[in-house]
């Protein structure tokens, strides 16, 4: 009988391992960022190949994980949703990999005065996906702490709006930068970082609807 | 068993085809449906189970519908048990959701009327009473069970996939308690009206000793597992994909609700041992799996606040059948004799 067998186990530790890659893989960007804006090319270059490599190993992970919700009918009533959370956070990683790529081609040069702010977005963006993830995690075993890490996302997610905004003000009123050409490109690098915090809101908006459906 | 015995038996044995193709489905209908446990999974644990409850605890319920009418001719209990699955074929052609236990009720009841047997207005009111307070004990039950298994969930640390496995096994457990309360209970409905008026002699099987009430049951139970493997399986798709969008864990209550209040009106050991402590028993009458199953939904409405929702049409049309059921059971009933008897020439009562 299927009921006796260890596919659930087995379940559970796949989406426990792709949830590690997605948590790996923003630390990796938030550093791939300091290290770009530090100058370091060859670390940043090593870390973008780094979450290159786990996006893939992550897609693998995702096939295991959505094969096994279908193939052994587990969580009949919560399929539906752990199906579409998991394609959700494979957009985390996705973009993770999208700007770093971006970043390593385009090799935009960022002015001195607005470095800091943007290493404090990265970090806020970051952390906000570090929210979600623990959101997540709460969504399969402990539903009641879902809605405050929602809450964090969402902190997050404003306060990388705010400095945004700070951030592209002042690109748009210096002198330092006088290329429009240059301004655009940096406004959008500074939107693409902000964006990483939009679809962790976006996700974590979803999951306060299956943490609702999930309650008995 | 002679060839006239299993004729006479054949109204029985196709009550209980009907019971097991319906009445499995109110056990393993969303776990089925849902994919929780497989149909081949289910249908052993029916067959097996049914079968067990009805030999071992079947004769409690048995009796107490044999205080109301004991049918003491073989082709009385053919035309009682063949006029009370004509009447839950005909109702539910017309899309009401009918009883076993009311049509064979109500065709005891014409039984009675025909042979000049007095019914007990105790045991009537007392078999009648049990049709209200059994979906309402099942409600009770299912709200008191949903409460607990809600706290028990909503604070526990359980990985969402080890609930679903841990669902699984309660749906299989609680549907071998549910597949014997309903043999236990149910078969009254299929066999016992045929239990005074056969006589048959206790036999050994594989070193087991069957009275003729077992045999009989044994055979109804046999009847009942056909019932489960030919046709159970489309019910239970209807009922766990159409009817009642119930999750697994709603499922496993109102299982363990209906099973509950099966098990309460049938087992013997558990009336005498609330007389032996001078408690107030239930009797021990066959009662309407399908309406405690709705009990129990209608609990589970109430303990989540969305009794808003409740069908109340539906409601309104079970205690139509309270009434009606059992009344044209007893017309068809008293007619079918009236043709056995001078018609076809045979003894419908002693």
């Amino acid at each position: 009988m299927q009921v006796f067998t260890n596919k659930s186990k087995e379940l559970m530790d796949n989406i426990e391992e792709y949830l590690g890659y997605v948590t790996t893989a923003s630390l990796h960007f938030e550093k791939a960022i300091k290290d770009y804006l530090a100058g370091r090319l060859d670390k940043f270059d090593e870390r973008r190949k780094e979450v290159a490599h786990i996006e893939r190993t992550a897609d693998e992970e995702l096939k295991k994980v959505k094969y096994k919700l279908y193939a052994f009918m587990l969580i009949p009533d919560a399929r539906g949703d752990v199906f579409k959370l998991m394609d959700d956070l494979d957009d985390v990683i996705d973009y993770t990999k999208r700007v770093l790529l971006e970043l390593s081609m385009e090799k935009p040069s960022f002015p001195i005065f607005i470095k800091e702010d943007i290493v404090l977005m990265s970090e806020d963006s970051v952390r906000a996906v570090d929210s979600l993830m623990l959101a997540v995690r709460a969504l399969f075993s402990q539903t009641k702490m879902v809605e405050d890490y929602v809450n964090k996302v969402v902190f997050y997610e404003k306060e990388v709006d705010r400095i945004e905004e700070q951030i592209i003000r002042r690109i748009f009123s210096t002198s330092e930068v006088d290329e429009l050409a240059r301004k655009v490109q940096i406004r959008r690098f500074c939107e693409r970082i902000a964006s990483l915090s939009d679809i962790s809101e976006d996700i974590s908006k979803n999951l306060l609807i299956y943490t609702v459906k999930r309650m008995v | 068993m002679g060839f006239e015995l299993l004729l006479f038996l054949s109204s029985g044995l196709f009550m209980g085809w009907s019971l097991g193709a319906n009445d499995a489905a109110n056990i393993f209908g969303t776990a089925v449906g849902t994919h929780m446990v497989k149909f081949r999974t289910a249908a052993i644990i029916c067959c097996v189970f049914i079968t067990i409850g009805a030999v071992r605890s079947g004769s409690g319920a048995s009796m107490g519908l044999g205080a109301l009418g004991s049918v003491n001719a073989l082709a009385g209990a053919f035309v009682v048990s063949f006029c009370a699955a004509f009447t839950v074929m005909w109702m539910t052609r017309l899309g009401l959701p009918v009883s076993t236990t009311q049509a064979i009720v109500g065709a005891i009841v014409g039984w009675n009327l025909f042979s000049g047997n007095p019914t007990n207005p105790a045991t009537l009111t007392r078999i009648v009473g049990t049709w209200v307070y059994g979906p309402i004990l099942s409600a009770l039950f299912s709200i008191l069970i949903f409460t607990l298994v809600r706290r028990l969930v909503n604070n526990s640390t359980i990985h969402m996939i080890m609930l679903d496995r841990y669902t699984r096994r309660g749906l299989i457990i609680a549907g071998i308690f549910g597949a014997y309360s309903l043999g236990a209970n149910n078969i009254a409905n299929v066999m016992g009206v045929f239990v005074s008026a056969t006589d048959l002699a206790t036999i050994e099987i594989l070193g087991v000793r069957f009275t003729g009430t077992q045999q009989l049951f044994l055979l109804g139970g046999a009847a009942i597992s056909v019932g489960v493997v030919t046709y159970s399986k489309r019910v239970m798709m209807t009922v766990g994909n159409n009817l009642f969008k119930l999750s697994p864990v709603s499922a496993f209550v109102v299982i363990v609700s209906t099973a509950l209040v099966l098990y309460l009106f049938s087992s013997q050991e558990l009336s005498t041992w609330l007389i032996s402590r001078g408690l107030p028993s239930l009797p021990l009458v066959p009662v309407s799996q399908s309406q405690a199953c709705v009990g129990a939904v209608i609990g589970i409405s109430i303990a989540k606040g969305t009794y808003r929702s409740i069908n109340y049409k539906l409601l309104g049309k079970i205690c139509l059948g309270w009434v009606s059921t059992p009344i044209m059971a007893a017309i068809l009933c008293y007619m079918f004799l009236f043709f056995m008897q001078n018609v076809f020439m045979q003894q419908v009562f002693i």
